[in-house]
């Protein structure tokens, strides 16, 4: 019995891909098992580029202060006479002030860090390059 | 020596299973040992914040403030003496330039700053000033 030559070809040209999807398969499997575990992390400047050059130049310009401080149970963060109370409105706050100058953050002993967290992330929203967290002794 | 055409056709197959194998295997360790990177971070309950965009560079120690506001390096709780020590240690390594050595403070969200407040001031004693504040990243959020 004679087979034509094209059959013969194509079985011995053909790679076995059993091995590759398996290895796929378990990849798949292994992202969609962790993915939903590990938690992403990132974090937030405390100081000025300045200071961790470790000039420490004395500025005479005004300082501007972002104060957190608590007000019954409620957090409130304080830009000199101005007190405010929820997110939107202190990245609003801040983004009015001038950026070169910089900022101060300082938040009370008994504020939750997550507040202070909101500041210092509120002041990076607010396109602030210079943020310094002060700590209150 | 002449080859006829079905011998060349063995020749040209290339067996892929051994080379698969192989691939796994490395795949399967180097995802094995960046978990094992995660896991060896405390696990903590930080503010739920996107972070900083800009660039970071790399930080050399990590002190972890747990619920109950104790500090930890390395998953080892440690006192205030022993921290300036290792803090200490840190600086000598950085040539004593307090800008070469990066601080990541990861704290727990709901201690009061009292716990942030003193530990940023035992770092601004030896000149510190360039620490980070953790965060984790929220879902859907992105740095």
């Amino acid at each position: 019995m004679r087979f034509a030559r094209h059959d013969h070809a194509d079985e011995r040209d053909l790679l076995p891909m059993t091995s590759l999807i398996d290895v796929v398969f378990l990849l798949l499997i292994y992202f969609m098992v962790t993915a939903s575990f590990t938690a992403r992390e990132n974090d937030l400047a405390s100081a000025l580029r300045a200071d961790e050059q470790g000039t420490g130049r004395a500025s005479d310009l005004l300082p501007q202060i972002l104060s957190v401080e608590l007000a019954g149970d409620a957090v409130v963060y304080r830009i000199g006479e101005r007190a405010l109370s929820d997110r939107a409105s202190l990245v609003e706050m801040l983004s009015r002030l001038n950026k070169d100058m910089g900022v101060f953050v300082k938040a009370s002993n008994v504020v939750p860090i997550e507040a202070t967290a909101t500041a210092l992330q509120s002041c990076t929203d607010a396109g602030f390059v210079k943020v310094t967290y002060v700590p209150t002794s | 020596m002449r080859f006829t055409r079905a011998a060349r056709r063995r020749f040209m197959m290339f067996d892929m299973t051994p080379m698969i194998d192989v691939v796994l295997q490395l795949i399967i360790f180097f995802m094995y040992t960046s978990q094992f990177a995660q896991l060896a971070r405390t696990p903590i309950e930080m503010p739920e914040e996107a972070g900083d965009k800009a660039e970071h560079k790399p930080i050399t120690l990590t002190i972890d403030i747990d619920a109950t506001g104790q500090l930890l390096v390395e998953g080892e709780i440690v006192t205030s003496d022993e921290l300036d020590r290792l803090l200490q240690i840190e600086l000598d390594k950085a040539g004593g330039d307090p800008a070469a050595v990066r601080v990541l403070i990861r704290p727990d969200r709901t201690l009061p700053s009292l716990h942030l407040n003193r530990l940023a001031d035992r770092l601004a004693r030896l000149g510190l000033r360039g620490w980070r504040l953790g965060t984790s990243v929220p879902m859907g959020g992105g740095a």
